[in-house]
């Protein structure tokens, strides 16, 4: 599922050329109507599915950057936290418990508040709202990986101490990581969905929040332009949550053979 | 009386059998040690007697009590493990993990099961048993845990006692120690025993029959004394030969087992 | 007379356990002098495995000096511990354990040459088929993951890689314990035919003390942390003197016939 979301995603300039905000047709045309709008078209004549499909790509583009970031940010913290020890631990983990205590929602709402709606915003917003958990478990599995008998091996070839972190015992330690990278994604788009419907989206992509936004004026008449991209949000998170729980039933599998 | 008897057992995990074609039989108040390696299938034997088989293992051929028709795990058998922390639930007392064997197997009252743990505890070596009894597993050394384990093994009055590997995880003093309290429990509560083990001296030392398994087949089997003075199968003649003890005499290499049981002294 | 290659001088070490304070090496002094095996001997909780751990500063004791080929290794900084390192390796006792899981042979063969750039790349593998060769396991097991070889063969690699450095001293930590009896003696002729060849002194940690005898020439008896008996093997094994070697030398299993 997730694979022809990617796909279209990926494919939809090439799909649907030109710019999806362009006015095509008329207005409030209905879906399955006319061949050349197979989605109907919106208030301003814009075609939905053109529309569909470039914001299925922001959508995704967004999503997973901020997820890529939070889990960046988060592993990278949580191995040296958890490695090192000491004080840079108990500060590191003060620090999460702080931006702990901020929604991310409420978080990029006030970033955007002072650089404006911009994509990049809202990325950088949902990553440091989401980098917290992944940090948490990095740190607990790095702590219990961390008195194995490899790891003293490590030491006694002579390896450094950020070294056997990172690579010794960090790609060990992943597993638990990437089941929650899905969950990251899934909450990133629908943190984006939600700032675009209530306008602080970036105004110069087409997204699906966006969309459902503008479709809440003409509910009455045409309440497609708003249930479109409603179901193609469900679609998207829910295929997201499977992805991740197939990779990561696939890697207990592996591990279990191992 | 034949008390155990195993015809053609044969078990196996996902398409890989870990034994096959194993018959034996073992009589009321014997002791019997399995023998082998890792890979030969010893504990896969130990667990299908005590009906302990993993979800998803196959069993072929058949295990038989026919002295006891069928027997209750806990009640009519004590398992002691290897692993001396593994078998004990860390989150209860010892006190509460050897009483409700007695409790849920005999119908003891916990008054009276509270009791017989002291007093097992206290047979077991542990000091001051009554204040024990309200001590987690972690509080106590690896080799007090698997004695505490023995305790829970014997809280319901078994007839049989099965052991796999119960010394593997403790050092020589510890082991000796413990073999020494397995032989005085056998002895004292008249206990058939069926001990797995990978060490032949340790076989010797406890056992009256022995069983030697190979890669999952069961080689030869008899009498201690008579197969390690006159053992029928070249891999058990390798593995006496291959023994270390204070007696091996030394200067130069020790003896290989080759591919084929053969065993060779290499030049040093 | 030449000064030993680890010469171990009052060293302690103290540990908080469960509440209580525990001394697990109190005042111990070790010699091992190049090209020789000397044997430390014990029950669990006497102090030999805290003391290994303190010689290749895997535990940092509380007191004491550890000199190495010369050198104090207790007074240097990180670095330079680490430019040690080559000349003073260790074994363990679980071999599965010691390495990385995900790792190949090939790769723990080349870390030691890496981290301390004792050859370049384009040699790593013709020395990692090299030490192969030297414990006598095939080159085709180069490319596979630890896990998927046997005991014996994973133990015969943790002393191809303890060997990767050409060290002058090796601490073997139980080095047959968890192995099959019938490998058992392969390994012990290996590591003793690898002492004739390269001259590398062995510090055995052993609570077995029939595989003391089979390949140590001198062994220290340890005891709640003190070194209670020392001296060659045959004569501390005929006449033993603390009540901790007798409790060893009786608890070795002894084949009964009759």
């Amino acid at each position: 599922m997730l694979a022809v979301l990617l796909a279209v995603a990926l494919a939809a300039p090439l799909l649907a050329p030109g710019d999806p905000l362009a006015i095509k047709g008329d207005p409030l045309v209905a879906p399955f109507v006319q061949a050349a709008h197979p989605l109907g078209t919106d208030r301003l004549g814009r075609d939905v599915l053109a529309a569909l499909m470039h914001g299925a790509r922001t959508t995704l583009l967004v999503a997973v950057s901020a997820a890529a970031a939070a889990l960046g940010i988060g592993i990278t913290v949580g191995t040296v936290a958890g490695f090192l020890g000491g004080w840079v631990d108990e500060a590191l983990m003060r620090v999460a418990e702080a931006f702990q205590t901020v929604p991310a929602f409420l978080l990029t709402l006030a970033l955007i508040s002072v650089t404006g709606p911009r994509a990049a915003t809202i990325v950088l917003g949902i990553a440091v709202g989401a980098w917290m958990q992944p940090a948490r478990i990095t740190r607990a599995e790095i702590l219990s990986l961390r008195e194995r008998d490899f790891v003293a091996a490590a030491r006694v070839v002579g390896m450094r101490p950020l070294e056997i972190a990172f690579r010794e015992v960090l790609p060990n330690a992943l597993t638990p990581v990437v089941s929650l990278a899905a969950v990251i994604v899934a909450a990133a788009v629908l943190i984006e969905a939600a700032l675009s419907f209530l306008g602080f989206g970036d105004p110069n992509l087409v997204t699906w929040g966006s969309m459902i936004a503008e479709g809440r004026t003409v509910l009455r008449r045409a309440p497609y332009l708003s249930i479109i991209p409603g179901i193609g949000l469900v679609l998207t998170v829910l295929a997201v949550h499977l992805t991740g729980r197939g990779v990561a039933a696939a890697l207990r599998a592996r591990r279990v053979l191992a | 009386m034949t008390f155990l008897a195993v015809r053609g057992l044969g078990v196996s995990y996902g398409g890989v059998a870990a034994l096959a074609g194993v018959s034996l039989t073992l009589a009321a108040g014997r002791r019997l040690a399995v023998l082998g390696e890792s890979g030969s299938g010893k504990s896969t034997l130990a667990m299908a007697v005590c009906g302990l088989l993993p979800a998803g293992a196959v069993m072929a051929g058949e295990v038989s009590f026919p002295l006891l028709g069928a027997p209750v795990l806990g009640r009519d058998i004590g398992v002691v493990f290897q692993d001396p922390g593994g078998s004990l639930n860390p989150v209860l007392t010892i006190g509460e993990q050897i009483a409700e064997v007695a409790v849920v197997h005999r119908g003891l009252s916990w008054r009276a099961a509270a009791a017989q743990a002291a007093r097992l505890l206290d047979r077991m070596g542990i000091a001051q048993a009554t204040s024990a009894l309200r001590r987690h597993p972690h509080e106590f050394s690896g080799g007090q845990r698997q004695r505490i384990a023995l305790a829970a093994a014997l809280a319901a009055d078994p007839v049989l006692l099965v052991a796999d590997e119960p010394t593997s995880a403790l050092d020589t003093v510890l082991q000796q120690q413990l073999i020494e309290l397995l032989d005085q429990l056998v002895r004292e509560r008249g206990l058939t025993l069926l001990f797995v083990t990978h060490d032949i001296a340790l076989a010797s030392m406890l056992a009256d029959e022995v069983a030697v398994l190979y890669a999952g087949g069961l080689l030869e089997t008899g009498v201690v004394g008579t197969v390690f003075r006159t053992p029928a199968h070249a891999y058990t003649r390798a593995l006496l030969a291959a023994r270390l003890d204070l007696d091996t005499p030394l200067g130069g290499r020790l003896p290989e087992i080759a591919a084929d049981f053969s065993v060779v002294v290499p030049h040093g | 007379m030449a000064e030993a290659l680890l010469q171990v001088r009052g060293l302690r070490k103290r540990f908080q356990r469960a509440g209580s304070d525990v001394l697990a090496l109190d005042d111990v002094d070790l010699d091992v002098a190049a090209g020789t095996t000397v044997a430390l001997a014990g029950a669990s909780g006497s102090g030999k495995s805290t003391l290994a751990r303190c010689v290749l500063r895997l535990t940092e004791p509380d007191a004491g000096a550890v000199r190495f080929d010369g050198v104090d290794l207790l007074g240097l900084g990180a670095a330079a511990l680490r430019a040690r390192r080559p000349g003073l390796q260790m074994v363990f006792q679980d071999p599965a354990a010691s390495f990385n899981p995900r790792a190949t042979v090939g790769r723990v063969l080349a870390d030691p040459l890496r981290v301390h750039g004792l050859a370049p790349r384009t040699e790593w593998r013709a020395r990692a088929l090299a030490l192969l060769d030297m414990v006598r396991l095939p080159g085709t097991l180069l490319d596979r993951r630890p896990h998927e070889l046997s005991g014996g063969q994973q133990q015969r690699v943790a002393i191809a890689r303890a060997l990767a450095t050409a060290p002058k001293l090796v601490v073997l930590d139980e080095p047959v314990s968890a192995l099959d009896v019938s490998v058992r003696n392969a390994v012990l002729n290996l590591l003793m035919d690898l002492q004739e060849k390269t001259g590398v002194a062995y510090l055995l940690i052993s609570h077995d003390l029939a595989v003391v005898r089979a390949v140590a020439r001198e062994v220290a008896v340890m005891e709640g942390g003190r070194i209670v008996e020392r001296g060659t093997v045959s004569e501390v094994f005929a006449q033993p003197q603390a009540a901790a070697t007798r409790a060893l030398l009786a608890a070795v299993p002894r084949l009964v016939v009759g």
